[in-house]
């Protein structure tokens, strides 16, 4: 019965698609490989569970890390606190697509960590599904622990890893987790447009992938090998993983460099950066900011307003009044208004405030002013005591009256 | 009263009553007595006590007989006892859900009782969802969002899965026909992933009365289950009335037209103060019906009657609706006109009279709208009033072939091999296959073809999901899209969402310059932007309404087999069935007189799916028994074989009637001879035609049984149809069906 249930299905389907009949395929039963044995260079850790680790010595890497012998304390600015260094884990995961759900799972994972032997890069390999929960117990052992740094992480990685763990009745890894994704697009991404790994390895680290195998592949290449029972396709995955897992520590290094001397990397969006820190309280953000106005951008405005406030609570008023006034990027009414309240709240001066907007609208002249702005107007010449529509007039020679 | 064929009077009732139960906890009473109930009726005692022996049961509840309170009490008890407990409410659609909700966090006892409920379906904020999987101890939803985000991500779902204790499958009737395969198989995967993490929940279905609620509910659970149909809620006397209106033109037999009589009525019972619900077949009429009462009414001298009468409808936004519900039980609302939207659960008290504009197609359907008039202690009533329609005329005529007739059975195929391939994929992505798990035999089969085609891997003992996709997302449970058009209201420069409506609908409702009515009020539509899901409309006052021309025409795309199945040549494949609105008629408000056209220019719907063709070629056994007939009689009698076959064919094929289309060619433009398509209206197809393929002759053959046994003189709905004046048929329709059948069947 089941046969012949089986040779209509495929009757249907095959009819429903369309298509012709497909030509009969070895079923893996059949396959010479039996996926027992592990790629090359690798070490059998559980039965069709597979390693390797590489290492690569720190001297002549271009990333500045922190000394790894003794305490290897250092300030870790993205996560905001000291850390051993030797406790980072750079993670990095391959799976079997990219949708999430019950049905995805993670068949390479791996980390890298700095010890004083040099960088250590780790990759687990599950060789078959059966093999999960050893696999899972294998990344435990090395991710178990520490500080995981990854990119795009948060929302992938560690959550698939969280699902893969909780079916297989696990308690899921917790860790401190440090996500790159979004400092790189903090701080590179108005330069460099989509911050994918890849676009960030090439236009900010310098370090361009060759070769490299497009993302899209790996899932197949994966169930490829594991019909096959052998893994020479995914000899380009594993490389692909192992250069994520290096570029995850260049990035990394290159992010807290810049943190550390936000003033000395000319690559990074002076704005966004310029602000992170200015709330972080770091002086160095107001420079930043500056920086952004002087060059008269798109953000300039928001970045002369940011800085403007901050003087102005620092009880400077006129650096404000300076850097409001150095803005040119457009946005005039914003920066006008923006001016006018320091006139008229910090150096109570009404009139001042009355003619920074009038002079404005004069400017201005082609159009009848905004809602709030004419509010704004009508307050200050009450304040300034001067009749509101004098005063109009006399700013843009017309006769319709601004407010009620 | 010469219009009336028929007048049933339906004694009352008596309720039978139970004390509330003893081990009741001691909040949960307390909330009871302090909205007044101090008993319950038998059947909900009955649910009660099944539930709490952790029994599976359908419970047959007729409207007002206290439905929610079947399966709230058992729930709330445990939740209650046991603050873990979860259990998880299914209602098939979202409105329905949403209307729980509102019920059970406004009116019942939730609240007092600090239980927590809420809605998990699409419409979900994502910043919500966290914890609603989290926290919610009832989880209101729909299959759609059960199949698509829940079961596919269970292990964020393991709180409360693992605590699972009850299941609550409201409005099971709905589950028919394909849509119930699936359902089946989505419980399948239900329970397959709640084993996994160690529960076992009790299911609680709530059905309407259909020919077969615990039939239906064991197919769909498949498990056993224990059928409560005692219902124990009183009610008073009520009164059946089929209603024929009378004719205006003797000649032609022409007779006053649905929607003007229906409204003549209600305005009757409405004036004299009987709260009446009246139903109607389609929104345009509704939104008719309800303004020509209110304008009937208005034109009463100082408005002094303050009746207010309502439309009901999908495509009101949830907060009118809610507000004409509550406008309903609490009396401030004396009339309502509605689709078939208020004839499912939804909570609108009790009225005095149902006025059924047109018989709803359904004997179910016809007593569950009917059933919305009936209160527990006075007199109610219901009339049906035919339209034109032969069916329709039918039952005015043969009164006794509608009240003798039990209500429809619900079939469901959970094994029809798209659906349970298309749910074997699902669930080999939530979880590997080691043994079958709850599917049936025959899954080993569908997982070996699956293996092949490479989605599924074979290793160890276990089946995995071995693909990058998320097949839940490519595998939907309904025919229909559920993609909405939202309405929205520009009249001076407003920008106001007033309503929405699904895009086929939208197709032939809401084109450009048509004429939309909501709750009375009358819109043009200025323009619908399909792409975007936007109708723009402007406030008008006009005084016609619009009606579009649907064209539906099928092309053959691929003819993948043939075959000769009892004299005649049988083609499976792939058709194209498009649907086309190009034309639309201004007919006059009241008069209906039809007083101008416009074009519509709007793509085609489309829906490429599989069909079954039987040809009627001339030199064949069938082709000859249909050149036999008078010329006269080919079309109706292909027409009414189709009538036959979709009488018969869903209890072969287990299936729904509206799962099946069926369309006849006198002279096929593919083909080149007379020709009956049969095919899946389900985009993609279903299995049903190629089903129906191996079944053709027992299909035909039971046809021509159920033709000769059936006592109608000249065709009635059950067997090949009523008889149509519009056909232009000498003779018989029956006897022409029989001629030809017999003599192809039987190589007469």
């Amino acid at each position: 019965m089941s046969r012949d249930l089986y040779g209509r299905l495929k009757q249907l389907k095959r009819a429903a698609a369309g298509r012709p009949p497909e030509p009969p395929r070895a079923s893996a039963a059949q396959t010479p490989g039996t996926g027992e044995t592990p790629p090359e260079g690798w070490r059998v850790a559980a039965p069709h569970v597979f390693e390797r680790e590489m290492i690569e010595p720190l001297a002549g890497q271009r990333f500045a890390a922190p000394p790894v012998d003794g305490d290897a304390m250092f300030e870790c600015r993205t996560l905001g606190r000291r850390v051993d260094v030797r406790t980072l884990r750079f993670m990095d995961t391959e799976t079997t697509g990219l949708s999430g759900g019950a049905g995805t799972v993670v068949f390479l994972a791996g980390s890298a960590r700095l010890t004083e032997d040099g960088l250590r890069v780790r990759q687990t390999l599950l060789g078959d599904f059966p093999a999960e929960p050893d696999f899972l117990r294998q990344i435990a052992a090395d991710l178990g622990a520490g500080v995981w740094v990854s990119y795009n992480g948060k929302a992938f990685d560690a959550r698939l890893l969280e699902s893969r763990f909780l079916m297989h009745g696990r308690p899921p890894l917790s860790t401190e987790h440090v996500d790159l994704l979004p400092w790189s697009r903090r701080l590179w991404r108005r330069r460099i447009g989509p911050c994918a790994l890849s676009d960030v390895e090439r236009k900010v680290l310098d370090r361009p992938r060759i070769a490299d195998v497009p993302g899209i592949e790996i899932p197949e290449r994966y169930f490829r090998s594991l019909r096959a029972g052998e893994f020479v396709e995914l000899e380009p995955v594993f490389e692909h993983h192992y250069r994520d897992m290096v570029s995850l520590v260049h990035l990394f290094f290159r992010i807290e460099a810049v943190l550390a001397s936000p003033l000395e990397d000319e690559s990074v969006d002076p704005y966004r950066l310029g602000r992170l820190l200015l709330s972080r309280g770091d002086a160095s953000g107001l420079e930043l900011l500056e920086r952004e106005v002087r060059t008269g951008e798109e953000a300039a405005h928001r970045a002369a307003i940011l800085l403007s406030r901050a003087h102005r609570r620092a009880g400077r008023p006129a650096e404000a009044i300076r850097v409001l006034t150095a803005c040119s990027s457009g946005h005039a009414e914003t920066i006008a208004v923006e001016l006018a309240k320091i006139h008229e709240h910090d150096l109570r001066d009404p009139a001042e405030a009355l003619r920074v907007l009038t002079e404005f609208l004069h400017r201005d002249g082609s159009r009848e002013p905004s809602d709030p702005l004419a509010y704004r107007l009508a307050r200050l010449s009450r304040k300034a005591g001067v009749s509101a529509s004098a005063d109009r007039s006399a700013a843009s020679g017309s006769e319709s009256p601004l407010v009620d | 009263m010469s219009s009336v064929t028929r007048w049933e009077r339906i004694p009352a009732r008596e309720g039978s009553y139970e004390q509330l139960p003893e081990d009741l906890d001691p909040r949960l009473h307390a909330a009871l007595r302090g909205r007044g109930i101090d008993s319950l009726y038998t059947h909900q005692a009955e649910s009660y006590r099944a539930a709490r022996a952790g029994k599976d049961f359908v419970v047959v509840t007729p409207t007002a007989s206290g439905k929610t309170l079947c399966y709230n009490l058992a729930v709330l008890q445990a939740v209650l006892e046991t603050p873990e407990s979860r259990a998880l409410y299914l209602f098939p659609t979202k409105a329905l859900s949403q209307d729980q909700q509102s019920e059970l966090n406004e009116s019942v006892i939730a609240g007092e009782l600090g239980v927590k409920i809420v809605t998990y379906d699409g419409d979900t904020p994502v910043s919500l969802r966290v914890s609603a999987r989290d926290k919610g101890q009832i989880v209101i939803s729909n299959p759609d969002m059960l199949h698509a985000g829940v079961l596919p991500n269970h292990p964020k779902w393991i709180k409360f899965l693992r605590n699972l204790r009850y299941v609550v499958i409201d409005e099971l009737h709905t589950y028919r026909g394909i849509f119930g395969s699936h359902m089946t198989n989505l419980i399948r995967r239900l329970k397959r992933i709640a084993s996994f993490y160690g529960s076992d929940p009790v299911f609680i279905c709530c059905s309407a009365t259909i020919g077969n609620p615990g039939d239906l509910a064991a197919r769909i659970v498949e498990k056993e289950m224990v059928l409560i149909d005692r219902n124990g809620a009183p009610s008073g006397e009520k009164h059946l009335i089929l209603y024929n209106p009378p004719l205006v033109d003797r000649v032609q037999g022409i007779r006053r037209g649905v929607v003007n009589e229906s409204q003549r009525i209600a305005l009757r019972f409405l004036r004299a103060g009987v709260k009446t619900i009246v139903f109607s077949r389609s929104r345009t009429r509704t939104e008719l019906i309800a303004s020509y009462i209110n304008k009937s009414l208005a034109n009463m001298y100082n408005e002094n009657s303050r009746i207010r009468v309502e439309a009901y409808r999908g495509g009101y936004l949830p907060n009118e609706r809610r507000a004409i519900e509550r406008g309903l039980r609490d009396g401030s609302i004396h009339g309502v006109v509605s689709t078939n939207a208020l004839e499912l659960g939804i909570d609108i008290g009790g009225l005095d009279a149902a006025v059924l504009g047109g018989y709803p197609g359904s004997v179910a359907s016809a007593w569950q709208q009917a059933g919305r008039a009936g209160r527990r202690s006075t007199v109610s009533l219901a009339v049906i009033v035919a339209s034109a329609a032969p069916i329709d005329q039918y039952i005015v005529k043969h009164p006794e072939y509608f009240l003798g007739r039990s209500p429809e059975n619900g079939f469901v195929d959970p094994d029809n091999m798209y659906v349970l391939t298309d749910h074997l994929k699902c669930a080999v992505f939530e979880l590997p296959f080691r043994d079958r798990g709850g599917f049936p035999e025959g899954s080993e089969a569908v997982l070996d073809y699956l293996e092949e085609s490479g989605v599924v891997r074979r290793t160890g003992d276990a089946c995995y999901w071995a693909d990058r996709s998320y097949p839940a997302e490519h595998v939907s449970l309904r025919s229909a899209t559920s993609d909405n058009v939202v309405i929205v209201d520009t009249t001076r420069g407003r920008h106001e969402v007033i309503g929405e409506m699904d895009r086929p609908s939208a197709k032939e409702l809401i084109f450009d310059n048509a004429i939309y009515i909501h709750r009375g009020s009358q819109y043009v539509v200025t323009q619908l932007d399909l792409e975007n899901r936007r109708c723009y409309v402007e406030a008008s006052d006009v005084n016609y309404f619009t009606d579009a021309l649907v064209k539906r025409d099928i092309k053959v795309l691929e003819e993948d087999e043939h075959h000769v199945v009892a004299g005649c040549r049988i083609v499976v494949g792939d058709i194209l069935v498009r649907s086309q609105v190009a034309k639309f008629k201004k007919l006059r408000f009241t008069t209906h007189e039809n007083i101008g056209y416009g074009e519509i220019s709007l793509p085609e719907e489309e829906m490429h799916t599989r069909s079954i063709v039987l040809l009627f070629d001339p030199d064949s056994r069938s082709g000859s028994a249909l050149a036999a007939l008078d010329p006269s009689e080919i079309g109706p009698a292909l027409s009414r074989i189709g009538t036959l076959v979709r009488n018969v064919a869903p209890v072969f094929l287990l299936c729904d009637p509206r799962d099946i289309g069926v369309a006849e060619r006198v002279r096929d433009p593919h083909f080149g001879v007379p020709a009956l398509y049969v095919y899946d209206s389900y985009p993609g197809g279903s299995g049903l035609s190629e089903a129906f393929r191996s079944r053709v002759g027992d299909v035909l053959g039971a046809g021509l049984e159920l033709l000769h046994g059936c006592p109608c003189a000249e065709g009635c709905p059950s067997c090949v149809g009523p008889r149509d004046p519009e056909e232009e048929v000498d003779g018989n329709p029956k006897s022409a069906v029989d001629h030809f059948l017999s003599g192809w069947l039987e190589g007469g």
